[in-house]
């Protein structure tokens, strides 16, 4: 990565305000995890099934890390830019983890038929899912998943997942599939300095 | 020929320290995280590979230029590039988009680190084989 482009990329995740929809974690934090996910991905569900949920109850809700989410969909993925819009649509009516989860879960069924909508619908009520859809084609998030891609072109990001860990300026950046025991870890050293 | 060989020999330690020198720099995890990628092995093993692998490289490396019993470092390094040339094959062909982890982080499982690697392979086999033929080169 480029050192100006590096610079902006750190002040970017440094200082946004992340969508609490969209993160996890107190935002007072001393520890910055940036992650980013594209829904079609399997190593992207096997973060997400086995890794993450230990480190939300183990750093996030103890208030030593900020997990802020980033829609990194693939191009070589079919459905995966589909399924970012499902998800950041369901944010309109702060449904955007729980879509996500079951985005996650479904994914070998939804990969298979390119039916999302029946997905989503498994886990928001009618009313939600209106709203949902209406807000499905808005242009505030064609505009947000083209900001998460720009900060993970600027991160130098080449796959997904990524995590990019942030700890009084110094970045980590963790590329592909990692599991709990060596991001505990990388996370105890992290936060020890 | 003997200078060919040199070269190679001395090329062939230098990568070694090359990659020792990237993965000491950045702390274990980050290249313990590379390994986790490529999902082949528990995360205890990629812990320990992590911890281990960096310096073993070292003391290749600095053997391979050395030049002492060449017969033996040209084979352990020549079956250690296979093991990593047939783990970034297998992640390839599983279409894993991920760090090979060959000289820290930030450089993809491609074609282009497929084709080093294999290349590194040949290097080290051709060391092998005409350090059978004489004690060293």
């Amino acid at each position: 990565m480029k050192p100006l482009a590096a610079l902006f990329a750190l002040a970017a995740l440094a200082f946004a305000e992340p969508s609490p929809d969209k993160s996890v974690g107190s935002k007072v934090a001393p520890t910055l995890i940036d992650v980013f996910l594209d829904f079609q991905c399997p190593p992207c569900r096997m973060f997400h099934d086995q890794t993450l949920p230990d480190v939300i109850a183990n750093y996030a809700d103890k208030g030593k890390v900020l997990i802020v989410y980033h829609d990194f969909p693939l191009p070589i993925h079919n459905h995966a830019l589909e399924a970012a819009h499902w998800a950041n649509a369901a944010n309109s009516v702060h449904k955007y983890k729980i879509v996500s989860d079951a985005l996650f879960k479904a994914q070998p069924q939804w990969v298979a038929s390119g039916d999302l909508r029946s997905v989503v619908a498994t886990v928001l009520s009618p009313a939600e899912m209106k709203t949902t859809e209406a807000h499905l084609k808005d242009a505030s998030i064609d505009a947000g998943l083209d900001k998460d891609r720009q900060l993970g072109i600027q991160m130098g990001l080449k796959q997904t997942p990524t995590l990019v860990v942030t700890h009084k300026l110094q970045t980590y950046p963790f590329g592909g599939f990692i599991s709990y025991s060596i991001l505990k870890q990388a996370l105890d050293d992290i936060n020890s300095k | 020929m003997k200078w060919v060989l040199l070269f190679l020999r001395v090329a062939l330690g230098a990568v070694f320290l090359y990659a020792a020198y990237a993965k000491l720099i950045a702390p274990w995890y980050l290249f313990a995280g590379n390994i986790d990628s490529y999902q082949m092995v528990p995360p205890w093993a990629s812990e320990w590979i992590a911890r281990t692998l960096p310096a073993f490289e070292l003391v290749l490396g600095v053997v391979l230029l050395t030049g002492w019993k060449l017969r033996y470092t040209a084979l352990v390094s020549g079956l250690l590039l296979l093991a990593f040339w047939l783990s970034m094959v297998t992640a390839y062909a599983k279409g894993l988009a991920i760090d090979c982890g060959c000289f820290g982080s930030g450089e993809a499982v491609s074609k282009l680190t497929l084709l080093r690697d294999g290349a590194l392979v040949a290097i080290a086999a051709v060391l092998w084989h005409f350090s059978r033929k004489r004690h060293a080169v």
